[in-house]
């Protein structure tokens, strides 16, 4: 996957202490215990360090659907 | 159902500079070493020494979403709510949650955490704020998050009286026990304030032992030479139970919480009455609650801030109720002289480390009372543990407002 799935995983990892065991493409942040406001705390960190927008992104979203938002956000294309 | 007056106490957890744990405190105590040094979280502020937790590194306690998500004192008071309730012998997996409530007093609670957040938004960057902020530091989190940790369901309060606000919670919970309402409330108190925002308000009020030469000598409780109080941090918790519950699953009782008093003095935003009016109320408030006269007190675990008004102010409050020098005066010591002063969390960790007196019939010295003030005038245990037979002590405090808590403890 891209940088941009590595930049959420670590995150996931390193703030959330979510075990790498549990992450995979198609996981969605539900299932990984996180909720909507775990999720404006990630696009606020996002936001902050590197600049990036995560948009329309749900709690039931995979991280591999987060990943393409941010790849989009990066390229300055427009997510729908 | 039947109510009993007395309110048993049977775990103690405690997190102070002296130590993690209820053993390390007591042996830190005993010993009379101020904990104050200088510290770095306070470099370039007026003040720059503090008593701190020695490595409490939470991550050795709490997963990291959990410390991600909470402020330093609510997680001081989630791990001596762990050990209150390991000590107190209780599985939360057996209790029933609605009979169980949580009361945590908290004075500033968390005030640094806003700094950033402020600067974004005067910068215009309002996205930048953080949706943790806001549950991350109002008070009422400490107890929050062990009701949640450990699935209490009944009546869950924060208690903000200031520098009393540990004992109140007491008060408080005491109450809920008394009543029936619960069979166990978790109770004490929970401060962080060793960060720079707090330090140099304190700083600035005259308030803090300017003594940045001598941190080890700052706080002189009672003592001629006293100039302020030392920051200090941490928490204290107590298992408060019905005793009719402690009994039927065979708890070890270390004590009993027979008397409370609480009153104001309506006298002054942050000076206290200088008679001692409002302490001397709500000690013999909790005399009368207990049924006790003022001879029956053999210790009493001092607020004792070190400050020129609270020390003369409280030893007034005392000489008069226990008539010194007439009668044989109470022991009196400060464990703010070795933990320093932890706001919220002061009365909570003292309630603790005087059912430990109980327990153990010492009571633990006041680190530097080397020139007794004459004004003062109290029996100051100082230099080494004294032995004492007793089989009731106070413990004292008062917040700033003039709102005081003062509890009673007897032997079981």
């Amino acid at each position: 996957m891209t940088d941009a799935y590595q930049l959420i995983t670590d995150y996931l990892h390193d703030r959330f202490d979510v075990s790498p065991a549990e992450i995979t493409e198609h996981t969605t942040f539900d299932a990984l215990g996180l909720d909507s406001l775990d999720l404006a705390e990630i696009a606020v960190i996002l936001r902050k360090a590197h600049g990036l927008e995560l948009d329309g992104v749900r709690a039931a979203s995979t991280l591999r659907e987060a990943a393409c938002r941010l790849d989009e956000a990066r390229s300055g294309g427009t997510p729908a | 159902m039947t109510t009993e007056r007395d309110v048993a106490v049977t775990g103690l957890g405690l997190v102070t500079p002296a130590g993690i744990g209820a053993a390390a405190t007591w042996e830190g105590l005993g010993a009379g070493r101020p904990t104050a040094a200088t510290d770095a979280r306070l470099t370039g502020a007026p003040v720059d020494f503090a008593c701190a937790v020695p490595d409490f590194g939470p991550e050795r306690w709490l997963d990291r979403r959990l410390v991600m998500r909470t402020d330093l004192f609510v997680q001081m008071a989630l791990v001596a709510a762990q050990e209150a309730i390991d000590d107190a012998g209780l599985c939360p997996a057996e209790w029933d949650p609605a009979r169980v409530g949580v009361v945590i007093g908290v004075s500033t609670g968390s005030t640094e955490c806003w700094a950033p957040h402020i600067r974004s938004v005067d910068a215009g960057r309002h996205d930048e704020v953080s949706p943790f902020l806001l549950p991350r530091t109002v008070p009422n989190m400490a107890a929050a998050e062990i009701a949640i940790r450990f699935g209490a369901r009944g009546p869950g309060f924060c208690v903000s009286t200031a520098c009393a606000a540990g004992a109140s919670a007491i008060v408080v919970a005491r109450d809920l026990v008394r009543s029936g309402t619960c069979d166990i409330v978790v109770a004490g108190g929970s401060e962080a304030p060793v960060v720079p925002i707090t330090a140099t308000c304190f700083a600035q009020m005259g308030a803090l032992s300017r003594r940045t030469h001598d941190p080890a000598g700052a706080c002189r409780p009672f003592d001629g030479e006293r100039d302020g109080f030392v920051l200090g941090e941490g928490a204290g918790v107590l298992v408060l139970e019905r005793p009719a519950h402690a009994r039927g699953r065979r708890a070890v009782v270390r004590a009993r919480l027979t008397g409370c008093g609480a009153s104001s003095d309506a006298h002054h935003f942050t000076a206290p009455h200088p008679e001692g009016r409002g302490a001397e109320l709500a000690v013999r408030t909790a005399l009368a609650d207990a049924g006790l006269a003022p001879g029956d007190i053999g210790h009493v675990n001092a607020h004792g801030t070190g400050t020129v008004r609270n020390d003369l102010a409280e030893a007034r409050a005392l000489r008069r109720v226990f008539s010194v020098p007439s009668a044989v005066p109470p022991a009196v010591t400060s464990n703010k002289s070795v933990l320093g002063h932890a706001l919220g969390g002061a009365g909570a960790i003292e309630a603790a480390c005087t059912v430990l007196s109980l327990q153990h019939q010492v009571v633990p010295p006041t680190a530097n009372h080397e020139q007794p003030d004459p004004e003062c005038g109290l029996d100051v245990v100082t230099k080494a543990p004294r032995p004492v037979r007793m089989s009731a002590a106070l413990a004292n405090s008062f917040g700033f407002g003039g709102q005081n808590a003062v509890l009673l403890f007897e032997t079981p």
